[in-house]
């Protein structure tokens, strides 16, 4: 055979402390539809932003018809005919259908963009992906399965032999995929060079040749897709030895703190209704963008007026539309991204702690340093924060530290129910620890946890009861008993996926 | 041949205008109001007053639309627009050649302008803080170098030519009309006008699909710099000398004009037809307000009292249909 159409060798990629991708192989090529599969953090993303120019190699060469080839940036890799589809397709949703087609080589007479040649042209680039759209209206006017067609006919136009295609169903429903998958076999029939990333595993075996795994940065393996089992690509996926020691027995379960009925938000999920106990950890899982984070949301009030159903708290029917709403009624919410939500980085420790407490901590207005300090100090010393002195800024912390502090901000508000997205993102190994001691020690005490994580391991350690999210509905329930990783991940990528009402 | 020139030339105004109609709208009815209220506002001097007044703003307002555009702001225009005067006004007083001194003075423009876009789109200072140096810089430097004072003496022939007419238009109006076609013709017809639309529409996605992005932002600041110099020029023609403290403000009403233009300040949306019908608004208020008997500090207010309203505007109207972008 010859070259392959890509050829990676040993590429490694480092950011910061965290080695992204670690001596990956790896061939594409034409005519091939290659599946690229991982958990979140095994390093897909960090590999496609290798090939497509947008980061560079630490080490490694990437090979195009067997001739090594160095991108300095996006621009340098389209010139070599490499096009990504972004998960959010990043077209213009001002501009034209036309103008989006052919942003950044448009057709020109001299030095005006020659009008007609292009909505021409954008009209020929879309017939040859077999589809009729209004070439002159806004882009925003189409709906999400057309933009994406958008985004496949722009990489067309650029005449792209490898075509990247992240997460591209994950807005789709049924229809508009099968729509995409017919597209995609076209395009392979005329020798393009596919990669594909999702987490929908079910789907894969329809459209994909091969798949290569990716686990911690690291190669797993490279196999033939249709002849692979599920089951197969879910332990390569997971890994053999996963650390799988679960917390103590679940202690009596207490009263019921927090419980929806039919809680819906329209188009982003619908019709959960879920319980938590006092004592209890839930757990809440999903693929990305299955509506499991906008739910936990949702119960903080961040989702405004646009929550419909039922929610209890300690028994009273309360819907809040506000962070403070939820908080008067005991609710903290640690969230997903401590850098953008979570902390006031250049504050000093003891000022973000008391943050979430001031009305309580401080009902005379006045607050003072050495009261900070004072109420602060014994949760950062519970908690075990390692730092210099809470006049220190948050962000001269490691991260474990930083989130440690962002823990210690709710612990001081008292609440009873907390709402923890992603707890350990970014932690190192000896702070996830501890975390996850914490929230143990949390819901020992009494306090009702939800947990909405994408780190399997992490779920199926703490949890004492489990949802999964799909499409934004909550398909199974599952008792401790039945929690595994393979189980949940099945499930959660499981089925045909259906837009929510 | 003909009758279809002419019907793809009006199709062509038609969808200029078309994003500014609302503007329009209130044009006119302010138009309306102040021809009703305020007696000698409807008459042949007066035109021809609003015209000179108005040319320098919206020459300005054209390229602060292009630099909002993108998602910028310019607030060194007025600085510029003196120091591009006093530094003609020197050179010429000094005797050099005129077409010499013009050409320094427009490069000084140019320079502020490059300035501004080198610091904003490749230091990646945020552009506020960038033309805010600029500005300081800019007035600071026309200020030294006038000794604070206006230059006099210019020459008359250059004077009598910028506040005269051609084929009885006058020469500010002309400038509009030219620079607004120009910048019509760069926004809707050239790569780097769309490439302005997709940068301040989705930075990222305008990277991402290989745009020069850098080199357009820096441009979109040079050519507002320069925009501004040739507002410069005609501000010598309106006051008769160079004054360092010419275009004290202007920043402000162009901002203003460019947003009723219909300009979204988070940027990916505007048109040079919108910026030349802002400008007229503010223009024709400032005028009418004048008329009135309002003093400067009044209209200053009243300017202000708009621009909240439009922004209040702009923005509960991208609220009602938000950009299909976080669909």
């Amino acid at each position: 055979m010859s070259a392959p159409l890509l050829g990676a060798r040993g590429l490694s990629k480092r950011f910061g402390g965290v080695q992204a991708l670690d001596q990956v192989d790896f061939d594409l090529h034409a005519g091939e539809i290659h599946v690229l599969l991982g958990e979140n953090g095994a390093g897909k993303s960090t590999l496609v932003k290798l090939i497509a120019g947008v980061e560079q190699p630490d080490a490694g060469e990437i090979r195009l018809d067997g001739r090594p080839v160095h991108f300095a940036g996006p621009a340098a890799a389209q010139q070599h005919g490499i096009a990504v589809i972004h998960q959010e397709f990043n077209l213009l949703p001002n501009l034209t259908v036309g103008q989006n087609i052919y942003l950044g080589h448009e057709p020109r007479r001299g030095w005006r963009i020659d009008w007609p040649r292009l909505y021409a042209g954008a009209e020929a680039v879309l017939g040859q992906l077999g589809l009729t759209l209004p070439v002159r209206a806004p882009l925003h006017t189409l709906d999400v399965g057309e933009q994406q067609m958008v985004a496949i006919a722009r990489a067309l136009s650029r005449e792209a032999r490898l075509l990247i295609l992240d997460e591209p169903t994950a807005a789709l429903n049924e229809r508009e995929t099968e729509r995409l998958f017919d597209t995609l076999r076209r395009l392979r029939a005329a020798g393009v060079g596919i990669l594909y990333i999702s987490h929908r595993l079910q789907e894969l075996s329809r459209i994909g040749d091969r798949a290569t795994v990716l686990r911690d940065g690291r190669l797993v393996g490279t196999v033939p897709l249709p002849d692979t089992p599920l089951s197969t690509l879910i332990e390569m996926m997971i890994g053999r030895g996963v650390d799988d020691t679960r917390r103590a027995a679940l202690p009596e379960r207490g009263p019921v703190v927090l419980a929806t009925e039919a809680l819906t938000q329209p188009g982003v999920f619908a019709e959960v209704s879920i319980r938590v106990h006092a004592g209890e950890i839930v757990g809440l899982y999903g693929l990305m963008g299955a509506g499991q984070e906008a739910f936990a949301r949702a119960l903080f009030g961040l989702a405004g007026q646009a929550v419909r159903g039922a929610l209890h708290l300690f028994g009273q029917p309360v819907l809040p539309r506000t962070p403070a709403e939820a908080m008067r009624h005991g609710v903290a919410f640690l969230p997903p991204d401590r850098k953008l939500a979570g902390l006031c980085l250049q504050l000093p420790i003891r000022e973000n702690v008391v943050h979430a407490g001031l009305r309580r901590l401080f009902p005379h207005w006045l607050l003072t340093a050495r009261a900070e300090r004072r109420l602060a100090a014994p949760y950062l010393a519970q908690l075990r924060v390692v730092m210099r002195g809470c006049d220190q800024p948050v962000t001269e912390l490691s991260g474990g530290n930083q989130q440690k502090v962002a823990l210690a901000k709710w612990l001081l508000t008292r609440a009873r129910v907390y709402l923890l997205m992603e707890p350990t993102r970014g932690v190192d190994v000896g702070t996830k620890a501890e975390i996850h001691a914490l929230i143990a020690a949390l819901a020992q005490q009494g306090a009702g946890i939800l947990l909405v994580t994408s780190d399997l391991p992490e779920l199926t350690a703490l949890s004492d009861r489990l949802y999964v999210f799909r499409a934004g509905q909550v398909v199974a329930e599952l008792p401790r008993a039945e929690i595994s990783q393979e189980r949940v991940l099945a499930i959660a990528a499981a089925g045909n996926v259906h837009h929510v009402a | 041949m003909w009758p279809s020139l002419v019907a793809r030339a009006r199709q062509q105004a038609g969808r200029a205008l078309a994003g500014a109609q609302g503007s329009l709208l209130v044009l006119v009815a302010l138009v309306a109001v102040f021809a009703l209220v305020a007696p000698g506002f409807f008459t042949l001097s007066n035109t021809d007053t609003l015209a000179r007044q108005g040319a320098i703003l919206a020459i300005v307002t054209l390229g602060m639309t292009l630099v909002i555009i993108t998602g910028g702001i310019d607030l060194s225009v007025g600085a510029v627009v003196a120091l591009t005067a006093v530094v003609f006004g020197l050179l010429a007083r000094q005797g050099w050649p005129l077409p010499v001194a013009i050409v320094a003075a427009l490069a000084t423009a140019a320079a502020c302008g490059f300035a501004n876009g080198w610091l904003s789109a490749y230091v990646g200072l945020p552009p506020f803080v960038a033309t805010l140096g600029i500005m300081g810089v800019a007035r600071g430097l026309a200020l030294v170098l006038a000794d604070g004072r206006p230059i006099t003496g210019l020459d008359r022939g250059l004077l009598d030519a910028l506040n005269g007419q051609v084929l009885g238009i006058p020469v500010g109006l002309l400038a509009v009309v030219g620079l607004g076609g120009l910048t019509h013709a760069l926004l809707a017809h050239t790569r780097w006008g769309v490439g302005l639309l997709a940068l301040g529409g989705n930075r990222q996605g305008a990277r991402l699909a290989g745009l020069p992005v850098h080199r357009d932002e820096c441009l979109v600041y040079l050519y507002a710099g320069v925009l501004a110099g040739i507002a410069g020029f005609l501000t010598l023609g309106r006051m008769d000398v160079a004054h360092p403290l010419a275009g004290s403000g202007l920043e402000f009403d162009a901002i203003a004009a460019a947003v009723i233009g219909g300009t979204a300040l988070e940027g990916g949306r505007g048109s040079a037809a919108g910026a030349l019908l802002g400008a007229a608004f503010i223009t024709v208020l400032r005028n009418g307000l004048g008329i009135l008997g309002a003093s400067l500090y009044v209209q200053l207010l009243v300017v202000g009292l708009v621009i909240v309203g439009a922004f209040a505007l702009d923005y509960l109207a991208g609220r009602r249909q938000p950009l299909a972008g976080a669909a």
